[in-house]
Formats: structure tokens, C-alpha cells, sequence
């Protein structure tokens, strides 16, 4: 007899704190994953990160000259190509960017947007973001202006797979207004990008892009970098074999090579200010 | 028949017991931190809570991810570089409440950033027809719970951060 009333009793007990975790469980509600990457770059090419709705992020790429140009040239510290950009978050799920880069005098626009988040309770899932950019390169005297436009299309799917690596896959298409004979006017690329974050602020990030029917034989890009995050800023030191930060000329007119020591050392600046 | 008399009354107790929780999935909680160039505010409406009346059990269980800041970049940071939500997600506060003359006293562990603790909370307990109105405010030292602030951030955190918590529970009954 004890024993049934003893029996119930845990038994009643233990439903109850059990009903107790049930009721407070998150279990079955998804939640968007959230900073696969530090930064809206990886090193060159774009990453699946958007500003947030109302911050603004001001960003300074530097690619000093290449190491292999000698003493004289200080190992390329003595000449650097520049861009500038601005990003702004019009929602969580779509950016608006304009850079212009000393890099074939070169101004690019760019939209983003969000298409399918990462869910936190699903395996498979990734994200998705897809990314539209016109390049337009500045002459001297005016030519026809539809000459001097080329654009972008890429898709980013990308995923954290766990607190440390992240990985992206970039299907890139890159339309030129105006090729020389022989050419194409399309042209079709796949970059790869990951980040292994050593600790909270400091990661390892790389990427590269594998270059379909490349008539022109420009080289891909191969680079690898830190970002280290102090606060308000990211800042990302890194190696690369392109001079050039807009994706039209970094993979499809660079003819710079890792084998050839046309080795790059530069950084990337973010600064966030929150302007709502 | 004294033993089904025992086990249906037992029956009927455990009845009773489930009869007595109160529950929202709503309350709400609120944290701040004075520094010197910048307060540090973020709320969290998305608390559970259960109240187990018949024994004193409180539970309040929240998403460190559904605490919503002013500036997008210090939620990121929050959640990236202090609280790590995603190796701990979950932060948890189980125990009983217990009444000391005008306040009622929550005794229990505490869970933030992986780390347990022992805690006693002052707090208010209003209850009006099928609802159960909670209250209370605490403060918490980051270092117990193992936080770190490196010496460079920008924003100069404090080290004790205030919190409050509100939360208004309907019974499961209805």
C-alpha cells in the first residue's frame, strides 16, 4: 500500500517538473542563424552577411603593390590600389552599396538581398542571398556610355555549419556591355569561401573562385586573411593574387599569379555607424 | 476498497496539482548597464514562465538571441562575443518562492553563459482571479557567470548589470 502511494507520488512529482521543462522548452521554434560571417566581405568577394536595417558600414580596402616588385618599390608598400564603399541597410534583408575603386577608375552599385535564411533547428538549411552589381568604368573623354557599363549576378549560399566554420558557395555571372573581338560577353564563375573563427574576435577567412570557359585565361583569385574584430571596427589583413577589389576585374581580368610571387598584402576596414 | 479509495483521491490529487500552474510565454525581461561613453539596455519579451502554485516551483526559461538592443551592432557583438548564444542559447532560472512578511523571495539556480549559480531574489507576487502578476529586480556581476570584456572594446562595460523582470501568468486551466 505504502509503496503504491509512494509510487504515485513520484510519479506525480516527476510528471510535474517534467511538464515544467516542457512548458519552458524553445525546442521546436527556428531561429535565423545569424553572423556566418564578421563582415559583408570575405576577403575580396562578397560575403552573406547584410548590414542590419539602419547601420551604415564605411569601408576602406587597401591592396599594396605586389611583394615580388623589389627593394626600390619597399616590396609594394609604395603603391596601392583603394576602394572606397559605403553599405547601408534599407531592412535586415536588403542592402544597398556603392564603392568606387582606383582600380580601373572604376564605380560599382550593388543590391542585396536576403532570400532564405539559415534556420537554427534545421540540418539542411542555408542561406540565401542573391546580389546584383553595375560597374561603371570612368573615361577620360565619354565614350558611348553603354560601353563603359558591365554587371553582376551572384547568388551566396551560404552556411554556418557549426559555431566555428562557416562555409559559401558564389555562382557568379559577370555581363560585359563591350568585349573585344573573340570574346565573350558573358562570363561564368563559381567562388568558394570559409571562415574558421580561432576565437570570439579573431578568424581565419579564404576564398577562391573557379572560372568557367576562360578564354582570356585570367588567373583566379586565391586569398587568405584574419579579420579581427575590435568593438565598432572589423579588420581584415590578408594575401592575395589580385590587385583589384570589384568582382568583374578580380576574377575575370587578373593576370596575377601566386606561382609567379605577384603576391598582394592588404586590409580591409569596417566601420558601422548606426544611423536610423 | 481502501486502496481504490487511496488511489482514486491520489488520482484526484494529481489532478489538482496540474489545475494549479500559471504560465505565459510573454514576460518580459529587461537588463541595463551604466558605462561611461554608453548604456547598455536590451529587453526580451519572449520569456516563459511557469508557476506552480500548489508547490512554490517557479520557472522562467528565455532565448539569449530574443534580446532585442537599440543598436544592431551591439546585439551582434552581445550575442557573438559575450554570451556566445550560440554554444549557450538558453538562459534559465528554476526555484521556490517563498513569502517574508511584505516580499516574496525566489530561491534557486540561475543558468547565463553555461554557468549555474545559486541566487536569492526579492520580488513582488500580485495575484487577481485566474492571473498571477510577478515582479522583481536583481543585479548580477558578469565575472560570476564567466563573461569577458577585453580590455579593448570600445564601449566601456560595467561589470554589474541590473536586471528586471515583469511577467503576468494566466492559469492552464482555461
Amino acid at each position: 500500500m505504502i509503496r503504491t502511494i509512494f509510487f504515485f507520488f513520484l510519479f506525480s512529482l516527476n510528471a510535474n517538473s517534467q511538464e515544467m521543462f516542457d512548458l519552458l522548452s524553445f525546442d521546436n521554434e527556428p531561429v535565423p542563424v545569424k553572423s556566418i560571417f564578421k563582415t559583408t566581405k570575405i576577403v575580396n568577394g562578397h560575403s552573406a552577411k547584410l548590414v542590419s536595417k539602419g547601420d551604415l558600414l564605411l569601408l576602406i580596402q587597401h591592396r599594396f603593390g605586389p611583394i615580388n616588385s623589389g627593394a626600390y618599390n619597399f616590396y609594394g608598400l609604395d603603391n596601392a590600389q583603394v576602394r572606397i564603399g559605403l553599405e547601408y541597410g534599407i531592412s535586415d534583408k536588403f542592402n544597398l552599396s556603392i564603392g568606387r575603386s582606383s582600380f580601373l577608375k572604376t564605380i560599382d552599385i550593388t543590391l542585396k538581398a536576403t532570400l532564405l535564411n539559415q534556420i537554427s533547428n534545421n540540418k539542411a538549411s542555408f542561406k540565401i542571398n542573391y546580389l546584383s552589381s553595375i560597374f561603371f568604368k570612368q573615361e577620360i573623354e565619354n565614350k558611348n556610355i553603354n560601353e563603359q557599363l558591365s554587371y553582376l549576378h551572384q547568388f551566396l549560399l551560404a552556411k554556418k555549419v557549426n559555431d566555428k566554420f562557416s562555409l559559401q558557395l558564389s555562382p557568379t555571372l559577370v555581363h560585359y556591355n563591350y568585349v573585344l573581338n573573340g570574346q565573350k560577353n558573358d562570363k561564368l564563375a563559381i567562388g568558394t569561401g570559409i571562415r574558421y573563427k580561432i576565437n570570439n574576435r579573431l578568424s581565419f577567412n579564404s576564398e577562391y573562385f573557379f572560372q568557367f570557359y576562360n578564354i582570356n585565361e585570367s588567373v583566379s583569385p586565391l586569398s587568405f586573411g584574419f579579420d579581427i574584430e575590435t568593438g565598432g571596427h572589423v579588420f581584415q589583413l590578408h594575401l592575395t593574387n589580385v590587385p583589384a577589389m570589384f568582382e568583374k576585374a578580380f576574377i575575370f581580368e587578373n593576370f596575377e599569379s601566386w606561382t609567379d610571387g605577384d603576391i598582394y598584402f592588404g586590409f580591409n576596414i569596417s566601420r558601422y555607424f548606426t544611423i536610423k | 476498497m481502501k486502496k481504490v479509495f487511496v488511489i482514486i483521491s491520489l488520482i484526484f490529487y494529481a489532478f489538482q496539482v496540474n489545475a494549479q500552474k500559471y504560465f505565459t510565454k510573454n514576460g518580459k525581461i529587461t537588463f541595463f548597464s551604466e558605462a561611461p561613453l554608453e548604456n547598455i539596455a536590451a529587453i526580451n519579451n519572449r520569456v516563459k514562465v511557469v508557476f506552480d502554485e500548489s508547490k512554490n516551483e517557479i520557472g522562467f526559461q528565455l532565448m539569449i538571441k530574443d534580446f532585442v538592443f537599440k543598436k544592431p551592432l551591439m546585439q551582434e557583438h552581445f550575442n557573438e562575443n559575450y554570451l556566445e548564444s550560440d554554444k549557450y542559447p538558453l538562459s534559465r532560472f528554476t526555484g521556490e518562492i517563498s513569502k517574508n512578511n511584505e516580499f516574496h523571495i525566489a530561491e534557486g539556480k540561475i543558468l547565463i553563459h553555461g554557468v549555474e549559480k545559486n541566487i536569492k531574489v526579492k520580488g513582488s507576487l500580485i495575484k487577481a482571479n485566474t492571473k498571477i502578476i510577478l515582479n522583481a529586480e536583481f543585479d548580477i556581476m558578469l565575472e560570476d557567470f564567466d563573461v569577458k570584456i577585453p580590455k579593448i572594446v570600445m564601449f566601456n562595460i560595467a561589470e554589474e548589470i541590473n536586471i528586471k523582470v515583469s511577467a503576468e501568468l494566466t492559469s492552464l486551466d482555461d
